[in-house]
């Protein structure tokens, strides 16, 4: 498990670089994506299902976003982008190209699902946590 | 070369009756444009690029201030009574992703708006901006450490890592050299996630030890993925910017789609 949070951190950071993240953020967008893994996994091994556990990291990240982005006083997608990548459906699409291939439409569909769940957390996290943001009172500066 | 004219009819006019608050606003107009054509060209949600160019166009306090932002282009106007009115058009052509121009653009619109610099300072420093040319930094290391440590994040072992490594050098290789032959966006999509396919199957033929090809494809699939288009199309849509936000959902789409076939054509050779 240190390993799969490393490896997170790492991989994240490195994104960053293709990202063009400013240098000065891209280690907490590092440990944004670490911490967000981190969740994922102790979830997903508490026996959550994947959507379920999808959501609640995704939502740990967007929410570090948002309150680093507004104190580092920068868009909150310089976060964002980076922070939820590990727990972007990559895996799905490659199982839904492997099913397709084998002709296993009971698979197929299965992992069209999933991959369609995962993706759909992730947008229904950031969007709460958002959402939320956009109520409290200390929201002077909108474009953070 | 008419609309020289008309600023210098109009800034004699307002100059008399507002000395201290004299505005050049063809250059604000230009710092405007010029901001936004920024941020959209470097992946900004469409919903910041009209709000930055907004806030700074409204400093102008003129009547009409207006700003029409889409994923390919947008339309400023700024008019009053008392000018004539002043509309730029401007097609945005190519996309990437580049947070730090967005980051910079940002912080000076900010500075402007609250009126830490001028508005020739804030012309100036967008304009240094735009002349620098921005490269991706160490486009294929990065690439290839990110396939590496994405195997290692979900789960896979020493002999995989390499493998993923090496896969997702080759497909930055493939990448960057589609890239500059200018390709369509889907295809390089496709044949890159092929090479990337072709070259892992191989690599796990050819491992010391037994290892799955999945945890290799899954991590060396990573720098592929449209997590950029999944996030800018749900802030998108979440400020109520619904067509730029079908827009980057159909975007995201179509990448998945490109790198799926791409994988599968790699596997079934």
């Amino acid at each position: 498990m240190f390993f799969q949070i490393s490896g997170s951190f790492l991989a994240v950071v490195a994104f960053c670089f293709l990202l063009g993240v400013p240098r000065k953020f891209i280690v907490y967008a590092g440990m944004i994506g670490a911490l967000g893994w981190a969740l994922f996994l102790i979830l997903r091994d508490a026996g959550l299902p994947i959507g379920t556990a999808t959501f609640f990291s995704g939502c740990l990240i967007s929410l570090c976003a948002q309150v680093l982005a507004r104190v580092l006083k920068t868009p909150v997608t310089v976060f964002v982008i980076p922070g939820i990548l590990p727990l972007v459906p990559g895996a799905g699409m490659y199982h839904i190209a492997s099913s397709i291939i084998s002709s296993d439409a009971a698979q197929t569909s299965y992992y069209v699902t999933e991959t369609l769940t995962i993706a759909g957390m992730i947008a229904v996290s950031i969007i709460v946590v958002d959402s939320i943001f956009k109520l409290l009172p200390w929201r002077s500066r909108p474009r953070t | 070369m008419h609309k020289q004219r008309c600023r210098a009819a109009f800034v004699s006019v307002r100059f008399a009756a507002l000395p201290s608050e004299y505005m050049d606003y063809k250059l604000l107009l230009d710092t405007a444009v010029m901001a936004g054509e920024l941020m959209l060209e470097n992946g900004a949600e469409t919903y910041r690029v009209e709000d930055t160019m907004h806030r700074i166009l409204s400093l102008s306090d003129l009547k009409i201030a207006e700003v029409f932002v889409t994923m390919t282009g947008f339309v400023a106007t700024l008019d009053d009574p008392s000018i004539d009115s002043m509309t730029v058009v401007r097609r945005i052509s190519s996309r990437s992703t580049n947070l730090d121009i967005i980051h910079r653009v940002n912080t000076i619109s900010r500075e402007f708006c609250t009126g830490n610099i001028s508005l020739k300072d804030a012309f100036h420093e967008i304009r240094d901006i735009k002349r620098t040319p921005s490269k991706p930094r160490a486009f294929l290391f990065s690439t290839t450490v990110i396939t590496a440590s994405f195997t290692l994040t979900f789960g896979g072992g020493f002999w995989e890592i390499v493998v993923s490594a090496m896969a997702g050098f080759l497909m930055a290789l493939c990448l960057y050299l589609c890239r500059r032959c200018r390709m369509q966006n889907f295809l390089s999509m496709l044949l890159s996630a092929a090479v990337l396919s072709v070259s892992a199957s191989l690599g796990a033929r050819l491992l010391p030890v037994p290892g799955t090809l999945d945890n290799i494809v899954i991590g060396a699939i990573m720098p592929l993925v449209p997590g950029v288009a999944i996030t800018n199309a749900v802030f998108d849509t979440l400020n109520g910017d619904y067509l730029s936000g079908i827009a980057r959902t159909l975007e995201a789409f179509v990448i998945a789609a490109a790198v799926a076939i791409g994988i599968g054509l790699g596997l079934g050779i």
